[in-house]
């Protein structure tokens, strides 16, 4: 993580940090502003109740042992009344605080739900799923861990003031102590924030580390096992483990030692308090409790510096975090999502014209000034070695992928100005790995688009799934469980491919959609799929298939080398190697 | 903790037989806490006597006593802090010693799992209890652990000072707290309810997350955006919702003891005005004792929050100590009884071998001999025991009755270490770590050289193979092997096997097609590798069966035939059928091409 070290090294990490929460403040103003006031509303409390309390010893306590008449009721009902001010104060504060930092952290997410589905896809599918989860999931979390306690010590800061005005009244010499001491306790607080932050960091990224290698290793345990690595993967996962303990114990020795003069200074100060308090008493210039209310009011003046220390010790992990983020926020739109022209696509088989289309950088370019013809309600094959640039023609003719040169047209119109709704619901296509959803079959077939349930059984009876809606037992009704992990490799491919023949659109691209399902039923499959009247383009590896189509487009090194009907490309020598090939390595079951 | 599980006594018993350095910890983390807490109640004893003896002395203010005390306070505050630092530090060293020791303990068990279960839809759960479920551990010991000792002790030094000072004010303030609990238990209660809920809201909104990258093209492609965006938007604002439900008993949560704290403080006030001269108390007692039930709230305030961390730790640490605790399925053989493999290659013979997963028999006593060096093909329907079959011979699993003895030898009574230097199995999904390709290799063999993997590449002919990878033997892989096919991570994977120079071979076929390049370095690779040892492959194409020495039928757990290519044909069962079929296929295009 590179990143989180150059954010750490940073001078400004504190500052980016205020720039980060001012903006979530102004995100939820309201909230935010309840939260401060609960704070305030506490600390005005805290300060009471120590004025209360004193005024309690005064009038209730020592009067019963000096003989006078005690009366307690008005100082008990005065520290019940400063407690339900406080406590209120507490609760309007924290349940604001969570409410800020909720609403800013679902900003987060929902900026991020709208960029993954908006971001160029190649931007998509260049990173590692599980970092994006963890975009949305931890990062999200850690870049509003600032706004907890930013509240509270706005709050603590007015804790100060009432303080200082407070024991100033009472007594001003020890007024003078206290407000000598309080910079080595802010001292204190400021040093604690900045020496934990690093080490901190590092335990953090530890930790990752022993996360990833964990999943790792029990990902790939069948290998580990057969290959006897079980010894050295663990000695391998046991270092990094070691790694992270001593990142943790160097981080625990400063907390610890924090922790200890955190609570000492305070307690020793506190001694000295006394110690001047008593020769003040000694000239009666005050009275005990007095002293005793001087005591607790150091501790209010103690308290806000430790906690404006907690706020920044929070900061900078937030702004790392956001960085995350803002990995995933800053991408840009994807330029295909915005050709919308709004020319709409006409009814019926559509056909399509691919002109001089190149894709990629001449040095590894996946197409060089390919040409293709596709006539309307045609099945045509599409076939070559792989990395030849199959693939790459279907993404160009689904508006997945810009072409870098040339043009695509559908049914004569430019691709680039035909209206994305149309677009979509008149060309669809299925791939191999036939991402599925959570829900029903059904549900998966329609997806969302307005159609009958006729039209998606009648999709279903095509991609052959008769099998599917006995087995389940709810047939297509059943839900399927995220990803479609309780249906097999072929079943969700079948799944997908009424999915995109749902609805009749006028061209179906198929990219190996049926590469799992078993041979003699796909026979069937592309056998139905040939009678429908729409347009079939499928990347296929199956000999049955290439001779079902009506014609074979041979892509190679980029380029559509030939295109031709089976049997007559058969003469084709790079053709003709292929199905051989083909042939030989059939699969069996 | 749930009616069915352990109890937290139960968790904390099992987890300190486990790591006796959790117990040492605890065991020194006491002695600090009880004395950290004596320091801390010191301190307001200190504070009694200060004004009593010091500032409200009979004859006015008695400055040497004062001076005394004053300084015995800041030697009682020093030695504490420094004494109790000392000794924290000494136990956060024991306490992670035991903390890292339980991570690799677990990834240990993980890894020895029998594959059963590793089965797919478990997998998230072993990564959890490996992972997450320590971290909730290691977080308790980061805060909660010394809450909870640290806490515990004040609020109950601070009682019992409060009892010697006077019992009947303490009974007043035990009583106070006493109330506090009923309610206590109830906000918990609901705020635990709560946080169930945002939990299961949060996984909810990460798998769609996680459906949406792995479908953006489709996605896309069928025009679904506006109709993701919107149901994630949905599932952000349901989490949204349950985490502020949840907030507010967060909220009041921590005031309560605040709350019972300043009654107790009231009620303190009232008795004593009231019989406070009579139970022979004096105003400066009386102070200490307020400064008693305030030293309480702060500590009975944080216990408060600790509570629901701690039932995630116990839970969390449950969850890895199960996964210890399971039994071994594969225990190491006696030591009077080991038998030795022969060099070379093996001979196969397995005895009614018998194998069922939970109640679903897999194999049912199969009975086969292959003399060493033979290929062998096994093939039959998905679910007909073929690849269990083949499991029991690399003795990832133990049959349930029945034999394995390969060169003679039974299986069970061979060492790990010398059965996986002479079995080796290449799996289906050729998982590659996310290093260079070399490395993949290199890790074939414990001390292997660059020139052994040059030698194995080339002894298997893939020279050329390798050499058209983007970067060679150097090409860096993603995790679990990206960037290669499957089949590509298969020859990788046949490298790797051939450096160990294994006895016998299990190789379990790719089911996806394969492109003809790999397709040929694939059959060539595998021609080679089985002529000096004994090959069985999980056969998914006709071309691998049609090349074995000899065809076994799986089907329904049992060897329905078995014998060489033609043979099997000419029997015309199972084998002749799916031979047929395959033929028909070359048939008609060789009609067409001729």
């Amino acid at each position: 993580m590179p990143l989180s070290a150059r954010a750490m090294s940073e001078p400004s990490i504190i500052r980016r940090g205020f720039r980060l929460v001012a903006g979530y403040v102004r995100a939820h103003p309201g909230s935010f502003a309840l939260a401060v006031s609960g704070s305030v509303v506490y600390a005005a409390g805290t300060v009471l109740s120590t004025l209360a309390l004193g005024y309690a010893t005064n009038k209730a306590i020592i009067p019963a042992f000096e003989g006078g008449s005690p009366s307690p009721w008005w100082a008990v009902a005065g520290l019940i009344a400063v407690a339900v001010l406080r406590t209120g104060g507490v609760v309007v504060r924290r349940y604001y605080a969570g409410l800020t930092a909720a609403a800013a952290r679902a900003d987060l997410q929902r900026g991020m739900a709208r960029r993954i589905l908006m971001m160029p896809l190649d931007r998509v599918k260049s990173r590692p799923h599980g970092q994006l989860l963890s975009h949305v999931d931890a990062d999200s979390e850690s870049a509003i861990d600032a706004i907890h306690p930013l509240p509270f010590s706005i709050g603590v800061i007015s804790m100060l003031i009432f303080g200082t005005i407070s024991l100033a009244l009472l007594d001003v010499p020890l007024l003078l102590v206290t407000l000598a001491l309080l910079p080595l306790i802010g001292f204190m607080s400021w040093l604690n924030a900045t020496v934990i932050q690093n080490p901190a960091t590092i335990e953090r990224r530890a930790n990752n580390t022993v996360t990833a290698s964990a999943a790792e290793i029990i990902e790939g345990v069948q290998v580990i096992k057969t290959l006897g690595r079980e010894e050295a993967e663990t000695a391998l996962f046991a270092e990094k483990v070691d790694e992270l303990r001593a990142a943790r114990v160097s981080l625990g020795t400063r907390k610890t030692a924090f922790a200890a003069s955190f609570s000492a200074v305070p307690q020793l100060t506190t001694i000295l308090i006394l110690a001047v308090g008593a020769v003040r008493v000694g000239d009666g210039r005050l009275d005990v409790g007095g002293l005793v209310q001087a005591v607790s009011l150091f501790a209010v003046l103690a308290f806000p510096l430790q906690v404006i220390g907690f706020f920044l010790f929070d900061l900078p992990p937030s702004v790392v975090g956001h960085d995350r983020v803002n990995l995933v926020l800053s991408e840009p739109d994807d330029p295909l999502l915005l050709t919308s022209g709004g020319r709409h696509l006409p009814v019926g088989p559509l056909g399509a014209r691919l002109h001089t289309v190149t894709v990629g950088d001449t040095s590894r370019a996946r197409l060089r000034r390919a040409e293709l013809e596709i006539h309307p309600g045609e099945m045509l094959a599409v076939v070559g070695p792989t990395a030849g640039g199959k693939s790459t023609v279907l993404e160009v003719l689904s508006r997945l992928r810009p072409c870098d040169e040339g043009s695509v047209s559908i049914a004569g119109t430019p691709l680039t100005e035909i209206d994305d709704r149309s677009l979509r619901s008149r060309l669809t296509l299925a791939t191999q790995d036939a991402s599925l959803f959570h829900g029903t079959v059904l549900d998966n077939v329609r997806f969302s688009r307005s159609m009958s349930e006729d039209e998606v059984l009648e999709a279903l009876r095509v991609a052959g799934t008769d099998d599917l809606e006995h087995a389940l037992v709810d047939g297509y009704r059943t839900v399927i469980g995220e990803r479609g992990v309780t249906l097999s490799g072929g079943q969700r491919q079948r799944v997908a491919l009424a999915r995109a023949l749902a609805g009749h659109p006028g061209m179906v691209l198929l990219d190996d959609a049926t590469s799992a399902v078993d041979p003699l039923l796909e026979e069937q499959i592309v056998g139905r799929l040939s009678e429908l009247s729409m347009t079939v383009v499928m990347v296929t590896h199956r000999v049955a298939a290439m001779t079902a189509a009506d014609r074979v487009a041979l892509v190679a090194e980029g380029r559509v080398v030939d295109v031709a009907g089976h049997d007559s490309l058969l003469r084709n020598p790079i053709y003709r190697g292929l199905v051989e090939a083909y042939l030989a390595s059939e699969v069996l079951s | 903790m749930t009616a069915d599980g352990p109890t937290a006594l139960g968790i904390i018993h099992r987890g300190f037989e486990i790591s006796p350095g959790f117990k040492r910890a605890t065991i020194l983390f006491a002695i600090v806490g009880v004395f950290e807490a004596a320091g801390r109640v010191a301190v307001p004893v200190l504070f009694q006597l200060i004004i009593d003896r010091g500032l409200l002395a009979p004859g006015g203010i008695e400055t040497r006593t004062l001076t005394r005390l004053l300084a015995t306070a800041v030697a009682v505050i020093l030695v504490v802090t420094i004494a109790a630092l000392a000794a924290e530090l000494a136990v956060l060293r024991v306490a992670e010693k035991a903390l890292s020791r339980l991570r690799v303990k677990t990834l240990r068990r993980a890894i020895d799992l029998s594959p059963a279960q590793h089965a797919d839809e478990r997998r998230g759960d072993l990564v959890s209890r490996v992972t997450g479920d320590v971290d909730t551990v290691a977080r308790f010991l980061d805060w909660g652990a010394y809450s909870w000792i640290v806490d515990s002790s004040v609020a109950v030094g601070a009682v019992a000072v409060m009892y010697v000072y006077s019992w009947q004010l303490a009974v007043v303030v035990t009583l106070s707290f006493a109330a506090m609990l009923p309610i206590l238990r109830l906000i918990q209660g609901r705020q635990r309810r709560g946080y169930s809920v945002v939990r299961d809201r949060t996984a909810r909104l990460l798998g769609e997350v996680s459906e949406t990258i792995g479908g953006a093209a489709v996605i896309r492609g069928l025009g679904h955006s506006e109709a993701s965006l919107q149901a994630l938007d949905g599932t952000i604002d349901e989490q949204y919702r349950a985490q502020v439900d949840v907030n507010r008993y967060s909220a009041v949560l921590f005031t309560v003891s605040d709350i019972f704290g300043t009654l107790a403080l009231s009620a303190v006030i009232v008795v004593v005005s009231f019989w406070g001269p009579g139970w022979g108390l004096d105003p400066g007692k009386v102070i200490a004792f307020l400064f008693l039930v305030q030293l309480v709230i702060g500590p009975v305030s944080e216990l408060t929050e600790v509570i629901d961390q701690t039932s995630l730790a116990l839970a969390g640490w449950r969850r890895s100590l199960e996964l210890l605790d399971r039994p071994d399925s594969l225990p190491e053989p006696d030591p009077d009884l080991i038998e030795v493999m022969p060099d070379g290659a093996l001979t196969i013979d397995v005895d009614r071998l018998t194998f069922a997963y939970t109640d679903h028999l897999v194999l049912d006593r199969v009975d086969l001999h292959i003399p060493a060096g033979t290929s062998v093909a096994v093939v039959g329907a998905t679910g007909s025991g073929k690849t269990t079959f083949v499991r029991l011979l690399c003795r990832l699993a133990d049959p349930d009755e029945g034999t394995v003895r390969l060169g003679g030898a039974d299986l069970r009574r061979v060492p790990s270490p010398e059965r996986r230097e002479r079995v080796r199995m290449v799996p289906q999904d050729g998982f590659l770590f996310a290093t260079t390709v070399h490395d993949n290799i290199l890790r074939g063999r414990d001390g292997a050289t660059d020139s052994d993997v040059d030698a194995a590449i080339d002894r298997l002919g893939l020279r050329d193979w390798i050499d058209h990878l983007p970067d060679g033997l150097t090409t860096v892989l993603g995790p679990g092997g990206e960037g290669l096919s499957v089949g590509e991570r298969q020859l990788v994977a046949l490298i790797r096997a051939q450096l160990a120079d294994p006895g016998l071979l299990v190789l379990d076929e790719a089911t996806s097609s394969l492109d003809p390049v790999t397709e040929k370095a694939m059959s060539d690779a595998l021609d080679r590798i089985s002529r000096e040892r004994t090959t069985i492959s999980v056969a998914h194409r006709l071309s691998t069966a049609e090349r074995a020495d000899m065809i076994v039928v799986f089907d329904h757990g049992r060897i329905v035939e078995s014998g060489s290519h033609p043979d099997l044909v000419a029997l015309g069962g199972r084998y002749a059928g799916l031979h047929r079929a395959w033929q028909r296929g070359t048939g008609s295009t060789e009609d067409r091409t001729l």
